[in-house]
């Protein structure tokens, strides 16, 4: 009871730091499904997201005494590992136009499909939540779910189809069939707009003098 | 190249979006490796960008993922055993007196030592000073003078071990002035035995797999002081 998930995480991850490999397991078995969840929603492949997968552990393998508070909880830093590895590998794969079986570029019917069914379920609280909002999960991000909620359904499309697909500006703009400099300020006003949000709201990982 | 604060906050968001890519991606890996304003800013998009995955359903890796991974990282072959297997080898060629000597050092619980390797260029004028001291189980890396570098490129240090592949001791800095890190406990046994420490060119961030993918651009020998 005294040990709150990341506390219990970030002691896996010092003791992975220190070259304990019972713990390197530990922490591999607490947090690689969720990893893997990240890894096959952007890659689309089985395969490639455990390839994603692997790669990220082998670096948090080697990188666990680089970890820090300012980095957020244990889980974000991960999932920060696994997403900039599964953004490398797919402008790798989309460079080299070996894209497997499946166009990179496309909106996945599980993805409304996804999408919807969150809504649906946020429908049920009486919320009226967007399709991103609805996608964040915990009391942690409530936050982030509130702010997400004031960007409009386009802007939390566009933002959503970046994070989750890893799509470029010139992907979103061929993906959603937009012309690219309406596509550019959009999300430029999303981020910003979220930042504005974040910040009048105060975020939780942050400790700034004044916030409430 | 310079930007104002709110270019700052800009890119480092779409950086962490992932929108940000190609040559501009990698300058702004440059600015996030040079200064410490662009990092911080960088590290809070993270912090707030990376609750979109938390309603994402857990997938469980299939048994071989973890295996492979053990594999990478030479969890089924620990340290231990490649100094036993060294240590066979030492008996034979020894006479016994300087085979138990060898044979008290190697047993100590952890090695004591301070450990040093100057890199330098063709001119001998020092580039980066390196001392591990191996009771703390730290390392000191002093930038003296770094090598111009791409920009989408990171100079990575290695521990050339006696026997085995070469192991990562992480990024060094790009900008003049001393850091200090703790050396993971896995690395302390090869930092101890290890003649050659080299500096590979890889990607920005450093290596994906592990071992070295660039070339290797410099090798200094590693000496006790």
């Amino acid at each position: 009871m005294t040990d709150t998930p990341d506390e219990k995480l970030r002691q896996l991850l010092r003791a992975t730091a220190r070259g304990e490999a019972n713990a390197f397991k530990t922490l591999y078995d607490a947090t690689s499904p969720r990893l893997l969840a990240v890894a096959q929603t952007m890659m689309r492949d089985s395969g490639l997201a455990e390839d994603v997968l692997q790669d990220a552990f082998v670096q948090v393998w080697h990188r666990a005494g680089e970890f820090h508070a300012d980095r957020g909880s244990v889980l974000t830093w991960l999932t920060t590992i696994v997403r900039y590895r599964a953004i490398d590998l797919l402008r790798k794969l989309r460079r080299d136009g070996s894209s497997g079986n499946r166009p990179l570029i496309d909106v996945d019917p599980d993805d409304i499909d996804y999408l919807q069914q969150r809504n649906a379920e946020g429908a049920d609280d009486g919320t009226q939540a967007g399709p991103l909002a609805c996608a964040i999960a915990g009391e942690e991000n409530s936050r982030l779910r509130n702010c997400i909620d004031r960007l409009s359904n386009n802007q939390q499309q566009s933002v959503a189809l970046a994070f989750f697909r890893g799509f470029t500006h010139q992907e979103l703009a061929d993906c959603l069939a937009e012309p690219l400099g309406t596509i550019k300020s959009r999300l430029r006003r999303s981020l910003l707009r979220l930042k504005d949000c974040l910040e009048t709201l105060g975020n939780g990982n942050e400790i700034r003098p004044g916030a409430s | 190249m310079r930007y104002d604060p709110a270019q700052v906050e800009y890119l480092a968001a779409e950086y962490v979006l992932g929108t940000l890519h190609g040559p501009a991606r990698r300058r702004f890996d440059r600015l996030i490796t040079d200064r410490a304003d662009v990092r911080f800013t960088v590290w809070r998009w993270e912090r707030h960008l990376n609750g979109f995955a938390s309603g994402l359903e857990p997938r469980k890796p299939p048994q071989h993922v973890w295996k492979n991974i053990r594999d990478r990282v030479n969890l089924s072959q620990p340290a231990k055993t490649a100094l036993l297997r060294q240590w066979r080898g030492l008996w034979l060629a020894l006479p016994t007196a300087v085979a138990a000597a060898w044979l008290a050092v190697a047993l100590l619980p952890v090695p004591t030592a301070e450990r040093m390797a100057i890199f330098a260029d063709q001119n001998a004028e020092a580039l980066w000073v390196i001392s591990a001291d191996l009771d703390k189980g730290l390392m000191q890396t002093e930038a003296v003078n770094v090598p111009a570098l791409a920009s989408d490129s990171s100079y990575e240090l290695w521990i050339l071990p006696a026997e085995g592949p070469p192991l990562s001791l992480g990024l060094l800095p790009l900008s003049a002035g001393s850091v200090e890190t703790p050396i993971p406990a896995q690395l302390l046994m090869a930092l101890a035995g290890a003649g050659r420490l080299a500096i590979s060119l890889e990607p920005a961030g450093g290596s994906p797999t592990g071992l070295p993918t660039g070339p290797v651009v410099y090798v200094a020998s590693l000496v006790t002081i």
